[in-house]
């Protein structure tokens, strides 16, 4: 009995119920461009900003601090600036 | 050469006065803006059918036009300007020091003007970032459209970083020199300043410059923008690996083109003949030269390619264009400029700042030109002809060429407002400035 059981769960591991792994499908062509090439150079400046020499934290962090205010004023300005056209068109 | 000493004077000047010209220019740029926004307010009320956009096929119609033509090249002046100022800090390219912000704020103002275009391009422009963030996660994966976004956010937010780093020195420095009643905005420039940072603060922006001069060439200009084309394998005007080579020449050579004429206005206006010299307006004369070379080369690869033995749309597509008017002024005014430019490499004689002028406003609009072509065509001559038969062709209206005024027209504003606020040239550019052009680094 035992025997059996075993053989079925080995042919069942040796049936191929997929076809493989599939960088595409686990992340698209986009996410590998833009986070994996794209961000390169992105990421590389922000490491020498902290381990690169000279280096100070707080410069470092008023750099940081300033990229995401900016991130966030770039997208807010559009969103209002969106929102006035909606207000006066539409 | 002038003999005079430059000094942080000379760079506070803008903002300690102001002369009849800078009012008689303000009002002219800002008489065609409000015009130009006019327009956009009619295309909004109406739709998009005030331009001559049209559905794909229709009436010979294009979805894309003068607005995505213009884009392009705003973000090709934007990307050269910073490639420019990166260069400088990052090759120690001293010569070009006087420029390296002039350069960094014609990216802001270009990219600006660019991200406008898509504002006024989108039919409904209040959704547009309603409809472009909560969908992120998901078109990022497969929409070039989506790198497009990402990689210009990236860039913009770069540039500004490394804008708002560098002016801290300046700032702190020339502070008892510059207007009172911005304060509150050097205040918010400079806060947590103090001098043992400056070498910190030089190590981070050269950091910045390497990060953009890897970006901006090789992956933006040279790299999403096209492929937003490039990977459309319907429009055989777009297609191939050529774009990414030709979208940075262009790129570059309108950059320069931009900051040889805002450098000349400037040296005008301000007396500025001594930093802005003319061994600097020369040696970017031969940049321009050298990457409108580029440009010529990349587009006679294409025309070569297109019209011997080519496949049959490729044929169709390099026939349309080595004959339309436009692509011939292009390439003859290219050709003008370039000649000038080798004349002036001959013989010393021949450079003039005022010819070098009128050659940079030349190379600016045969870009304008070939990139708007390059749009058009792209979608007029498509693999699949199925609206072969329908008759007409794509011309922009009033509503579409005025923008391309009203874009340039806010572009100059946003430099006489900035000239007003902080120094247009780099502290560090007088204080180390040696007047008989001699630099640490030749380029």
């Amino acid at each position: 009995m035992m025997l059996t059981l075993l053989t079925q769960a080995l042919a069942l591991a040796s049936v191929p119920l997929a076809s493989g792994f599939d960088p595409w499908e686990f992340a698209p062509p986009g996410v590998w461009l833009i986070f994996g090439i794209v961000g390169l150079p992105v990421y590389v400046a922000f490491s020498g900003w902290f381990l690169g020499r000279p280096r100070n934290i707080k410069s470092s962090v008023l750099g940081s601090v300033t990229f995401l205010a900016l991130v966030c004023s770039l997208w807010g300005g559009l969103f209002a600036l969106t929102m006035l056209i909606r207000l006066f068109f539409f | 050469m002038s003999s005079k000493e430059a000094s942080p004077e000379d760079i506070v000047r803008p903002m300690q006065s102001t002369s009849r010209w800078y009012y008689a220019v303000f009002a002219a740029a800002g008489i065609v803006a409000l015009i130009w926004l006019a327009l956009w307010g009619y295309q909004l009320e109406e739709g998009l059918i005030v331009t001559n956009l049209a559905d794909w096929g229709s009436g010979g119609g294009v979805t894309w036009g003068v607005y995505i033509g213009a884009f392009i090249w705003w973000v090709g002046i934007a990307h050269g300007g910073i490639i420019l100022s990166a260069a400088v800090r990052l090759f120690g390219m001293k010569r070009y020091q006087p420029i390296a912000r002039i350069a960094e704020l014609l990216t802001i103002g270009a990219l600006s003007m660019a991200g406008l275009y898509i504002v006024v391009h989108t039919g409904r422009p209040d959704r547009l970032v309603t409809s472009v963030i909560p969908a992120y996660p998901w078109s990022v994966q497969t929409s070039p459209l989506a790198w497009d976004i990402t990689v210009i956010t990236l860039y913009f937010v770069l540039t500004a970083t490394y804008l708002a780093l560098t002016l801290r020195y300046d700032v702190h420095r020339l502070r008892d020199r510059m207007p009172d009643h911005l304060g509150p905005v050097y205040s918010i420039i400079t806060m947590g300043y103090s001098e043992r940072e400056d070498e910190i603060i030089e190590r981070m922006v050269w950091w910045l410059a390497l990060g953009i001069i890897v970006l901006a060439p090789l992956l933006l200009h040279g790299g999403v923008i096209p492929w937003l084309f490039a990977l459309l394998p319907s429009m055989p005007g777009w297609q191939g690996a050529i774009q990414g080579p030709q979208f940075l020449s262009i790129a570059l050579t309108s950059a320069i083109a931009g900051v040889i004429i805002i450098s000349l206005l400037l040296r005008r206006a301000y007396d500025w003949d001594h930093i802005l010299t003319d061994d600097m307006v020369r040696g970017l004369t031969l940049w321009l030269g050298f990457f409108g070379l580029m440009f010529i080369w990349l587009q006679l690869q294409q025309v070569i390619t297109g019209v011997y033995a080519p496949a049959i749309d490729a044929g169709t597509v390099a026939s349309a264009k080595v004959v339309n008017p436009v692509y011939i002024f292009a390439i003859v005014s290219m050709v003008l400029v370039l000649a000038y430019i080798f004349a002036q490499a001959v013989r010393e004689s021949v450079f003039t700042p005022a010819r070098s002028l009128v050659a940079a406003f030349l190379v600016l609009a045969a870009t304008l030109s070939e990139k708007v072509l390059f749009v058009v065509e792209g979608l007029e001559y498509p693999t699949f002809s199925l609206y072969h038969a329908i008759p007409g062709h794509y011309f922009p209206s009033i509503v579409e060429l005025g923008s391309v005024a009203g874009t340039m027209a806010l572009c100059t504003l946003f430099f006489l407002a900035i000239l007003k606020v902080v120094p247009v040239i780099e502290l560090h550019a007088v204080e180390d400035h040696d007047d008989h052009g001699e630099t640490e680094v030749e380029a």
